[in-house]
């Protein structure tokens, strides 16, 4: 499988975590990830994203990346740290797969799928919008870190 | 637990009350609510200009079709015993099957996403109404364009699984659909909906017996016997049900498509 995982864009800062939409710079910046992930040829089957505004409007954002008879879905899981029952919902899957989420959890589950840990979150930086693509087998440290692509990267990509 | 929806946050309170009714028992309102808000939401969130969350929406309303179209079968009138009691049986079975959606990590993210999302302002949402009355004109020249005597002077009473591939139930149900969804645009705009709601209340008893006959059919696949009594009668409420919905559609305010 491939699992690209993507940090939420940048949002408004707001009380209610649950709420916060992007800003217009998130959102603009945002664009240009996609631009580099179309330029990539990368479409994907499912895109799943957390139930946070943020979350929400990065993913729909990502919609026409979506192959034809693609799909969305909302995960609560995603909002929290990972756990085993995440890992088991995306083994199901098939395809080409893209995860909106948050940080700190993004990283933890990228070192846990990469290094078995999921203490080694910190060893990897994603940045608001940035993206990570693993490849392989859907389990704590059976997939390989394929592609790691900041927002600055994907804005020099032509 | 009916009407027009508020808000998201709305149809995700409605969506939770909707399902604590499910989960208790054997009242279908439960069911019934849960599904009717699910198609509320779809219509909300295509107005709003989100792909997201739709197919969260439909998968729900999904588990709890094939329930929704028993409640319906046992509260019909006329169903044979023994059709009923392999309804209830199978009812029993596939509900906790239903009951499982309410469980799962995507359904709880629903609710949450549901009460994350801005309100839908009812002058952006008029905005999306013309797409919705153009479908349901559509529709309507199609249904209207369908010759229904060929259908009702058939003297024979013909096998069950001729309805479900008749092309005037197909077409009535399909402008049933698109009256339902002008009806809920109308709805998160703030428009009046009287008119839609009796069309749709027409269509909806076309509806019911349609879904008497798929329910026939399976319970046939069951290796049921369907007795011919009922299906006569079936048939006739069927023809009468076309009838009506003709009715409906001739009567129904629609934008001249020339316009």
């Amino acid at each position: 499988m491939t699992l690209t995982l993507v940090r939420h864009a940048i949002a408004i800062d707001g009380a209610d975590d649950d709420r916060r939409p992007l800003s217009d710079k998130g959102r603009r910046r945002f664009a240009r990830v996609v631009r580099a992930l179309a330029r990539l040829e990368m479409s994907f089957d499912v895109v799943a994203h957390s139930p946070k505004l943020r979350a929400l409007q990065t993913a729909e954002a990502l919609v026409p990346r979506l192959r034809a008879g693609g799909s969305t879905t909302v995960l609560d899981q995603l909002a929290d740290a990972p756990k085993t029952g995440l890992i088991k919902t995306l083994e199901a899957w098939e395809g080409d797969v893209a995860v909106v989420g948050h940080e700190p959890h993004l990283s933890a589950l990228l070192a846990w799928l990469v290094t078995g840990s999921r203490g080694d979150g910190a060893s990897f930086d994603l940045k608001k919008g940035g993206v990570a693509v693993l490849e392989g087998p859907v389990a704590p440290g059976a997939m390989t870190l394929t592609l790691l692509l900041t927002p600055r990267l994907a804005r020099r990509l032509r | 637990m009916s009407g027009r929806l508020r808000s998201f946050a709305d149809g995700a309170d409605r969506l939770e009350a909707a399902a604590v009714v499910a989960e208790v028992g054997d009242d279908p309102e439960g069911v019934h609510a849960l599904r009717v808000t699910c198609r509320r939401i779809r219509v909300g969130l295509k107005l709003s200009g989100l792909r997201v969350l739709e197919d969260d929406v439909r998968w729900l309303s999904d588990h709890f079709g094939p329930l929704r179209d028993l409640d319906v079968l046992l509260a019909g009138s006329g169903v044979p015993p023994e059709m009923r009691a392999w309804a209830t049986d199978r009812r029993a079975a596939i509900r906790l099957e239903a009951l499982a959606s309410l469980e799962d990590p995507r359904y709880r993210g629903l609710v949450r996403a549901l009460r994350s999302l801005s309100e839908l302002e009812p002058r952006r949402a008029g905005e999306g109404l013309g797409s919705y009355e153009r479908r349901v004109a559509k529709a309507a020249r199609r249904f209207d364009a369908e010759d229904l005597s060929r259908v009702a002077l058939e003297s024979e009473v013909p096998p069950l699984r001729i309805y479900v591939q008749l092309p005037a139930l197909r077409l009535a149900h399909a402008l049933r659909r698109r009256l339902r969804d002008l009806r809920y645009a109308r709805e998160w705009a703030g428009r009046g909906t009287r008119a839609l709601v009796r069309a749709q209340d027409g269509f909806g008893v076309l509806s019911d017996e349609t879904l008497l006959v798929r329910c026939a059919l399976g319970w046939e696949a069951d290796e049921g016997v369907v007795p011919e009594r009922f299906r006569v009668e079936l048939h006739r409420r069927l023809m009468a049900g076309l009838e009506t919905a003709r009715n409906m559609a001739a009567a129904l305010p629609l934008p001249d498509p020339h316009e």
